[in-house]
C-alpha cells in the first residue's frame, strides 16, 4: 500500500468543529452520560466484589486451650458475627488437618495462658489465626473481619471495666490477633485481579466508544453529508477520537479511585507514569474502535466485531489463564493484543511499584499500536462511497 | 473558498455549471447510469425525473464526487470530478434524499457545525449565517432540536446548512418528498429565489408540477437519460410529437365506461383519466372528429373534444413506453439470436 502522507495533514479548525459537535451530542444524551460515567465504576465494583465471594459464614475450626470465661466471651463475639461459623476441635493438629483437607478455611487457636494475660496488666493476650490463603481476596477479608471483632471485643471489655470505676481498668491489656496466612502470605489475588478488571473494563468501554463513532453516522446518513464537505479525513478522525480520550481519562481516574478507596489497593509505583501509559492504552483502544467503525456498514456489525476482538482479549491476555503455558501460536495472538501489555503495565505499577524504567518496552508497543490503529483509520476511511 | 461577496459565478458565466459526457456507473454487472450526457447552464433549475431505481441518486452522487464514475467525464463548476473530487467540495451544496443532519443538535448548532466544517469563519461568518437563516426563514426555530421539526422545516434546515458556505451549485435529491403542499410551494419559492441570485440547482423529483416549473428537465429511465431540455421544448420534441401525434381532451359522461371504450379504439394509442376528462393520444393527425362520432354512436354524452398540448407526464409516459418497447425488441432479438426462446418469457418485463 502506498502511504499517502497528504492524508495525515490536519487543521485545528477542522478538528475543533468535529470535536465540539461530538461533545454536544454526547452531553445531550443523558443515557450515554450515565453509561460513560456509571458503567466503568459499577462494573469494577460488581466484578471486583464478585471476585471476593464467601464474605459470610466462613467455616472456622477453633481450639480453646484456655476454656475460661475471658476466652469463651471472646469466642462468643466471633460466633455472634455472621462472618465466622465456629466448630470446636481439641488440638492444633486437628485445626491444621481440617484446613489442609479444605473442610475449613480458618482456624483459631487460643493459648492456655490467655485469661492470665488478659487480666494482668502490662501483657497482651494473643490469639492465633490460621488462614487458607489460596484465594487471596478472601484471606484479606477474613483478617480484616477478625480484627474488627477483636477490636470491638477489646472496646467492650474496656467499657465494662470502666463503668465498674476501677482505676486499674486502664491497665487492662487488649487482645491481639496474630494472623498467619498459609500458601499465599501476601494475599495477592485481590491485588492481582482488581487492576486487571479495571484494565478490561476500560479496554471494552473505550473500544465501544468509538466503534459506533463512524458507523452510527453512516446509518443515519449524516456521514454522506460529511463526505461531501471539505473536511479533512484526519480532522474527522482526530475530532472523533479526542472527546472520548478525555472521557477515557476521566473514567480511568474514577476507576482508579474505586480501586484505591474501595478495594484498598494502593498504587505503589509512579502515578504519573501510570497516567501516561493509560492515556496511550486508551488511545490505542479508541483507535481499534474507530477502525471497527470504519470497516463496518451497520452498528450490528460493529457490535459483533467488537465482541470478536474482546473475547480473546479477555481469555488470552493472562487475565483468566496464565500466558506462560500457552502454545506458541496462541501466544502470537496474545502478544498482538494491546491488553496483554497494559496488564503488565498496570500490575507492574500498582503491585510491584515499578515504572518507566522497567515497563518502557510494553509502553512503546502500546504507543506503536495506537499510532498504527489511528493511522490505519485515516488511511482506510474513504470520502467516497463504493 | 470564495470570499463572501465575490461574484464567483459571474466570472465564468459562459461555461456551463455542470457537464456530463458519457457518464457511466456500474455496480458489478448492473449498469446504474448508462452513458449520460448533460449540460446545465449557470443559474438554471434543472429538474431530474425518473422512477425509483432509475439512476437519479447515483448520478447526483457522481456529480457531487461521492461516487467515482466507472467511465466518462463529469465537469462540475469547471472541475473534473473524477480527477479532483476534493476541490469541488466547497463549491457545491448537497441535500440528500434522507434527512441527514444531527437530530440531537439544535437548528443553530447544526448551522454552526456546517459553517465551521466548510471553513466559513471570521467576521463575515455570523452575518452569513444570519443571512441564510433569514432567507430560509427558520429564525424562530433556532433553539429547537432538529428532531423536533416537521418534515418541511427539516428540509429548510438542510437547505440552510447546504447554503451557508455560498455554494455555486446545490444538488437536492427529492427535497419535497413527504412534504405537505404548502411547505412544498414554500421550498420551491425559495429555490427560485436562489436561482435568481445565480445559484445553479439540480433537483430530483417525482412531482410533474415541480418539473413543469424547472427551467430545464431531464428524464432518466432504466439508467438511460431519455430526454432533456426545457419543458416546452420537450413537449414539442419529435420523439414525443412523432409524425403528428394528437393529444385530445375529452369531457364526457360516463367517464370510466367511455375510458374502456376509447382504449379499444384502433387509432388510440393511449388514454388516461384526468379528473373529469380523458386525455387521449393518437398517432394519427386530426382524429378529433372521428372520436366524437365514434363516441356518439356508442351513446356517450360528449361535452367537448379539443386538442391540447401534452403535459410533461404525457411526455414521460409515452417516452417510457417507447423505451420499454425498444428494450423488449432488443431482448427478443438477443434471445432469438442465441437460442429459440419463447416470446412469452418477456411478458414478465411488462408493467409499470
Amino acid at each position: 500500500m502506498m502511504l499517502n502522507i497528504a492524508r495525515f495533514k490536519f487543521t485545528w479548525a477542522g478538528i475543533q468543529s468535529i470535536f465540539r459537535k461530538e461533545l454536544i451530542q454526547l452531553l445531550r444524551d443523558p443515557y450515554l452520560v450515565m453509561f460513560i460515567i456509571a458503567l466503568p465504576v459499577i462494573q469494577l465494583l460488581v466484578t471486583g466484589l464478585a471476585v471476593q465471594r464467601d464474605l459470610k459464614h466462613i467455616p472456622t475450626v477453633v481450639v480453646n486451650y484456655d476454656k475460661r470465661p475471658a476466652s469463651v466471651d471472646l469466642l462468643q463475639d466471633f460466633r455472634n458475627s455472621s462472618l465466622f461459623d465456629l466448630d470446636d476441635v481439641q488440638s492444633d493438629d486437628q485445626v491444621m488437618a481440617q484446613i489442609r483437607k479444605g473442610n475449613y478455611r480458618v482456624g483459631i487457636i487460643i493459648p492456655p495462658d490467655y485469661s492470665e494475660k488478659a487480666l494482668a496488666a502490662g501483657e497482651s493476650p494473643k490469639i492465633n489465626m490460621i488462614i487458607d490463603g489460596t484465594q487471596g481476596t478472601i484471606a484479606k477479608t477474613i483478617v480484616d473481619g477478625a480484627n474488627q471483632i477483636v477490636l470491638s471485643h477489646n472496646r467492650k471489655m474496656l467499657e465494662s471495666v470502666a463503668t465498674g470505676s476501677d482505676s486499674n481498668s486502664l491497665m487492662l491489656a487488649a487482645t491481639q490477633l496474630s494472623p498467619k496466612v498459609l500458601y499465599n502470605p501476601k494475599m495477592s489475588s485481590a491485588y492481582f485481579l482488581v487492576p486487571a478488571i479495571l484494565a478490561i473494563v476500560m479496554h471494552m468501554l473505550t473500544i465501544l466508544f468509538t466503534s459506533f463513532a463512524i458507523v452510527r453516522e453512516r446509518e443515519s446518513g449524516t456521514l454522506e453529508q460529511l463526505m461531501v464537505s471539505p473536511v479533512r479525513v484526519t480532522d474527522l478522525m482526530l475530532g472523533k477520537v479526542l472527546p472520548y480520550a478525555f472521557i477515557g481519562i476521566l473514567d480511568m481516574m474514577l476507576t482508579l479511585g474505586v480501586m484505591v478507596w474501595f478495594f484498598n489497593i494502593s498504587i505503589t509505583g509512579s502515578f504519573g507514569f501510570l497516567c501516561m501509559a493509560s492515556l496511550i492504552f486508551i488511545l490505542c483502544s479508541l483507535g481499534i474502535g474507530l477502525l471497527i467503525s470504519i470497516l463496518c456498514q451497520t452498528q450490528v456489525q460493529a457490535i459483533q466485531l467488537t465482541v470478536a476482538i474482546f473475547l480473546p482479549s479477555l481469555l488470552l491476555t493472562g487475565f483468566v489463564f496464565p500466558l506462560e503455558p500457552m502454545p506458541w501460536f496462541i501466544k502470537i495472538i496474545s502478544y498482538s493484543l494491546p491488553l496483554t501489555y497494559y496488564l503488565d503495565i498496570i500490575r507492574g505499577v500498582v503491585i510491584k511499584g515499578v515504572g518507566g524504567a522497567e515497563l518502557w518496552f510494553q509502553t512503546s508497543i502500546l504507543f506503536a499500536m495506537a499510532v498504527v490503529m489511528l493511522g490505519m483509520s485515516i488511511l482506510k476511511f474513504n470520502k467516497q462511497l463504493t | 473558498m470564495p470570499t463572501l461577496q465575490e461574484p464567483t459565478h459571474l466570472k465564468l458565466s459562459t461555461e456551463p455549471a455542470i457537464v456530463a459526457e458519457d457518464l457511466v456507473r456500474s455496480f458489478g454487472e448492473k449498469l446504474a447510469v448508462d452513458h449520460l450526457n448533460l449540460s446545465i447552464e449557470k443559474g438554471e433549475i434543472f429538474g431530474f425525473l425518473g422512477p425509483n431505481g432509475s439512476g437519479k441518486s447515483t448520478t447526483i452522487k457522481m456529480l457531487c464526487g461521492l461516487l467515482t464514475p466507472s467511465s466518462g467525464k463529469a465537469i462540475v463548476s469547471g472541475i473534473d470530478v473524477r480527477k479532483d473530487p476534493e476541490r469541488i467540495r466547497g463549491k457545491i451544496g448537497y441535500m440528500p434524499q434522507k434527512f441527514s443532519l444531527y437530530e440531537d443538535l439544535t437548528v443553530k448548532e447544526n448551522i454552526d457545525f456546517y459553517s465551521q466544517l466548510y471553513g466559513v469563519k471570521g467576521p463575515g461568518a455570523k452575518k452569513r449565517k444570519e443571512e441564510v437563516i433569514e432567507l430560509v426563514g427558520i429564525g424562530h426555530y433556532r433553539k429547537f432540536l432538529a428532531k423536533q421539526l416537521s418534515g418541511g422545516w427539516k428540509q429548510r434546515l438542510a437547505l440552510c446548512c447546504a447554503l451557508v458556505h455560498q455554494p455555486e451549485i446545490i444538488f437536492l435529491d427529492e427535497p419535497t418528498a413527504s412534504m405537505d403542499p404548502v411547505a412544498r410551494r414554500g421550498l420551491w419559492d425559495l429555490l427560485f429565489t436562489l436561482a435568481s441570485s445565480g445559484v445553479t440547482l439540480f433537483v430530483t423529483t417525482h412531482y410533474m408540477d415541480e418539473a413543469e416549473r424547472c427551467s430545464s428537465v431531464g428524464y432518466i429511465y432504466n439508467s438511460r437519460l431519455i430526454v432533456s431540455g426545457g419543458p416546452d421544448e420537450i413537449k414539442r420534441a419529435r420523439e414525443v410529437v412523432g409524425q403528428g401525434n394528437t393529444h385530445l381532451e375529452v369531457v364526457c359522461k360516463p367517464l370510466v365506461q367511455t375510458f374502456n371504450l376509447v382504449k379499444a379504439l384502433p387509432y388510440v394509442s393511449d388514454v388516461t383519466i384526468f379528473g373529469q376528462a380523458l386525455h387521449v393520444i393518437s398517432e394519427l393527425p386530426d382524429v378529433g372528429e372521428q372520436l366524437w362520432r365514434d363516441l356518439a354512436e356508442s351513446s356517450v354524452h360528449v361535452q367537448h373534444v379539443r386538442e391540447i398540448e401534452p403535459s410533461l407526464e404525457d411526455v414521460f409516459v409515452s417516452l417510457t413506453k417507447a423505451s420499454m418497447a425498444e428494450e423488449e425488441t432488443r431482448l427478443k432479438a438477443l434471445a432469438d439470436s442465441t437460442h429459440e426462446a419463447p416470446g412469452s418469457a418477456f411478458e414478465d418485463e411488462e408493467g409499470i
